[in-house]
């Protein structure tokens, strides 16, 4: 099984990191979206089928907090697992995070083996590494 | 600036910088030579929450491709490193500023981060910024890197 992600960053560099992580930590990729804030975030969530959302949080134009609260209030999309990366450590926000349904946040930097280690949590899936 | 926000500036930016660029700050108080910095980037984030200030880095100019590089895993002559140097000094400085945070204020601490801003300095510019009293210079594999951080 392969799985179609999208990445939601105001950063190309992040984009292309994220990509290359994935791919360094063999997750198994389908097809990867990117956007550049939580509108366009949305746009790609009406128009491709994502299994799973990669989002960052501070972005202009929609933010990944709004992002996350209108695809919760969507009932085609909230049940798309949503993976918050993002580089603060407020205990305070993680709490609000988990309670809008976000299931799990990786804090930056972050490895390859992070990165595995939650999406193969999220997606439910047995590492046999 | 007082000697413990001047620590966890270092300490935070040694671990950021190691984890994030794979680059190492070398022993901060002997090793900062001085050196001439024709141009350079300052990247600056402004926060608001529990207190409102901004955080600063600035690196001169052979540093911003060298990270871009390092952060990516290509060449500093590649097209994308020369194209995304400036967001990997943003990004830099948005993960040092969230551990900053974390570090200074304590993890139930909330705050909210604007946009990086960019602006190129010149030599004078550079020396002027490094000349401020609230500026706290490190060297990263031995080039100069100005960091700042004030609140209120």
């Amino acid at each position: 099984m392969a799985f179609n992600i999208l990445v939601v960053d105001d950063s190309k560099l992040v984009h292309s990191v994220i990509a290359k992580t994935l791919e360094m930590a063999e997750v198994p990729v389908k097809q990867l979206h990117f956007a550049e804030n939580g509108e366009i975030g949305l746009e790609q969530l009406a128009e491709h089928p994502i299994d799973l959302v990669f989002s960052d949080l501070h972005m202009p134009v929609m933010n990944g907090m709004e992002m996350i609260e209108r695809m919760q209030a969507n009932e085609h999309l909230k049940s798309i697992p949503i993976i918050v990366i993002s580089s603060e450590g407020s205990k305070t926000r993680l709490k609000h995070l988990k309670e809008e349904g976000v299931k799990a946040i990786i804090r930056k930097p972050f490895t390859p083996e992070s990165v595995r280690n939650v999406v193969f949590e999220v997606m439910g899936i047995k590492d046999e590494q | 600036m007082s000697n413990d926000y001047r620590e966890h500036l270092i300490a935070t930016a040694t671990e950021v910088f190691e984890k994030f660029a794979f680059m190492f700050v070398d022993d901060a108080e002997k090793d900062i030579k001085e050196s001439d910095v024709s141009m350079s980037v300052q990247s600056t984030m402004k926060f608001t929450g529990e207190k409102e200030g901004a955080i600063m880095i600035a690196v001169p100019d052979d540093l911003h491709l060298e990270l871009a590089a390092n952060v990516l895993g290509m060449d500093m002559g590649d097209e994308m490193v020369v194209e995304q140097a400036d967001d990997a000094v943003k990004e830099l400085l948005n993960v040092f500023s969230g551990h900053m945070m974390t570090t200074v204020f304590g993890e139930e601490a909330l705050f909210n981060f604007c946009t990086p801003e960019i602006t190129r300095l010149n030599a004078m510019q550079w020396q002027t910024l490094k000349n401020r009293p609230d500026i706290v210079e490190i060297s990263v594999d031995d080039h100069p890197v100005l960091l700042q951080f004030t609140f209120k």
